[in-house]
């Protein structure tokens, strides 16, 4: 059958789109309201996934694993904020790709808690058991459900929560005091306002944000390795960023759909006259080319305002 | 953190000063392949205020050139350099022409050129993937040769890099040094708008300037082949501790950086005397960081030069 038109197909692609969509909308509260060039985002994401898989591990119900890990990421967050948040802007982006670098690698090395390259296996305890009760809950309802559907479901429902959230702030004045504080940071110290207090909240939501993405990225996997969490996955995002648009959360959505589709999507399509690993290769120079293309011809991304630009160091 | 040397590691019998003396040699091996890639990505920095994340893949560029003088086409080492200087050589001028002067002209930021490099990147990693697939390469060099001084081991790749990088690394400090071509690179990176008033040919320094980086990457690419094995991935995993380097050296300084490159190697070789071999590069990393918070115009630079 045509991959394109199987079930499982969509769902893991549009699963794969919730996660990216998730964690991109932490990185568009850093990069697009704060303007804070974070290379180091996934390191985020790596500890919200961790901290989910070690608590489902041990047993804990889900409820009690997505605060903790929120919790991880922020906490997370703020450590690597205080130190670096004053940093020059090209600065603060290199010491953030080194700080995550050294938070994989320390999961890499610390094999006793986190499984080290052998991984960490078997993370869903507990949401299965979850997951199961929400399948027979429909099929008693004569509704049979495919077995990826809750979590689809739940990662694009967590999605909405978050872009709901990030608009509600949108509309308060923490919001427009970190686009001053993005725009011109002397003229908002001038007037009273704590830039790095803002800059830090700011570095604490998306790193809560990115281990809610981790979470998920947990539950679809169920086994978390090192490698998951290389810096690409911070360049996909980016990807995902320029596409959408800095300061759109609806470009972010599609950005995360079409990015995830190029990146995880056509690993199952057939292309005649290549290699499986050729076409893994060719679909990340696809993604260099649209970052180059867009950042020289459309830096705004295709559904952001010029305005909304700040990219200067 | 595993604090403490571990078991498994051979340390021999009177220990501390063979262990110090064997990490050296290791580390001004990894560290001069660093130093030669610092060199270029801190002058373009520098100079075209160009943050050049696909640094790390104009290295890995450099190898695969040479793997295919060296290996394919069975020639010599010393034809497999020139192959690597040459190829990068011109890209980096290609690159120049076809997107960075254009992207001047129009205006372009700091972050937008570097977000760019990012895209760059993804391309001409996965571009080598493409061609060359994911297999770790090796060139044509004796991989079971070695000596054995004082209980020391010292391999044929070690005594190539360290010789041959030795030579190359003092040849540019001499160039930078004595050249009007040097002075003038130096100049410009310290200060654009002087030197164009003292009348420098800038556009001319930023030929030269892709051609020395690029050519210290494609040499440092076949290093690293040697001195390990070659990739796709090389450079990439290079790349941050080159940027520690630039950054330890102070961003611009071409000798920094060169001073810069073989301390990051040395640290992070010395490290394994503490830590466990496998969390050397997390110590490059956090030397970085270190330097940023603490020093962040470098060990050389000067603090006016930072905004």
């Amino acid at each position: 059958m045509d991959p394109l038109l199987a079930f499982g197909f969509w769902a893991f692609v549009l699963t794969v789109a919730g996660v990216f969509a998730i964690f991109t909308l932490g990185l568009q509260v850093e990069v697009g309201d704060a303007g804070l060039i974070n290379f180091g985002h996934v390191a985020f994401m790596a500890i919200g996934a961790y901290a989910m898989g070690l608590a489902l591990i041990a047993g804990y119900p889900v409820w009690l694993g997505v605060p903790w890990a929120l919790i991880c990421g922020a906490v997370a967050g703020v450590l690597l904020g205080i130190p670096t948040l004053r940093l020059r802007a090209d600065y603060f982006a290199i010491t953030s790709i080194a700080a995550a670098e050294i938070v994989r690698i320390t999961i890499l090395n610390e094999q006793e808690t986190t499984g080290g390259s052998l991984g960490l296996r078997q993370a869903s305890g507990p949401w299965r058991d979850f997951n199961d009760d929400v399948l027979a809950f429909f099929s008693d309802l004569g509704i049979g459900l495919d077995r990826r559907v809750p979590l689809l479901v739940m990662v694009w429902v967590a999605a909405g929560l978050v872009a709901l959230l990030l608009w509600y702030l949108g509309k308060t004045p923490w919001r427009r005091v970190l686009r001053a504080v993005r725009e011109n940071e002397e003229a908002a110290a001038a007037v009273g306002k704590p830039v790095f207090a803002y800059k830090l909240q700011a570095l604490a939501l998306g790193s809560a944000i990115a281990a809610l993405a981790g979470v998920f990225f947990t539950l679809q996997n169920t086994t978390l390795f090192p490698e998951n969490f290389e810096p690409i996955v911070t360049f996909l995002a980016f990807a995902i960023l320029i596409l959408g648009g800095f300061g759109s959360y609806l470009g972010v959505v599609v950005g995360a759909i079409v990015i995830s589709f190029i990146f995880a999507g056509t690993r199952f399509l057939d292309f005649p006259g290549l290699e499986s690993d050729e076409v893994a290769a060719l679909r990340l120079v696809v993604i260099g080319l649209i970052i180059m293309a867009l950042m020289a011809f459309r830096p705004q991304g295709l559904f952001g305002k010029k305005e909304e630009l700040h990219l200067d160091a | 953190m595993a604090v403490g040397a571990t078991d498994s590691l051979p340390i021999a019998a009177g220990g501390g000063v063979e262990e110090l003396l064997q990490t050296t040699i290791n580390g001004l091996a990894s560290g001069s392949i660093l130093a030669l890639g610092a060199i270029g990505l801190s002058l373009v920095y520098g100079i075209l205020k160009l943050v050049n994340f696909a640094h790390g893949d104009f290295m890995t560029l450099g190898g695969y050139a040479a793997f295919v003088v060296n290996v394919t086409l069975g020639l010599p080492l010393i034809a497999a350099a020139l192959g690597a200087i040459v190829v990068v050589a011109v890209l980096g001028l290609v690159l120049e022409w076809a997107i960075w002067r254009p992207m001047r002209n129009r205006g372009a930021g700091i972050m937008q050129l570097l977000l760019m490099t990012i895209g760059l990147a993804f391309v001409l990693r996965n571009l080598i993937l493409f061609v060359w697939g994911g297999e770790v390469r090796t060139l044509d060099v004796d991989q079971t040769q070695a000596w054995h001084p004082f209980g020391l081991t010292i391999s044929l790749n070690q005594v190539i890099v360290i010789t041959a990088a030795g030579v190359v690394l003092v040849a540019v400090g001499l160039l930078l040094k004595l050249t009007r071509l040097g002075k003038s690179m130096r100049a410009m990176s310290d200060n654009q708008d002087l030197a164009e008033v003292a009348g420098i040919n800038t556009g001319r320094v930023i030929t030269y300037t892709w051609i020395l980086s690029g050519s210290l990457a494609g040499l440092a690419g076949m290093f690293a082949a040697i001195n390990t094995t070659l990739s796709p991935n090389t450079g990439w995993f290079l790349l941050l501790p080159i940027f520690a380097a630039v950054v330890l050296g102070g961003i611009g300084n071409a000798y920094g950086a060169l001073v810069g490159g073989l301390a990051i190697g040395l640290v992070q070789e010395w490290s394994t005397m503490i830590f466990v071999p496998t969390y050397k590069e997390a110590v490059g990393f956090a030397v970085l960081i270190l330097i940023l918070l603490v020093r962040p115009q470098g060990i050389f630079g000067h603090r006016e030069r930072t905004a």
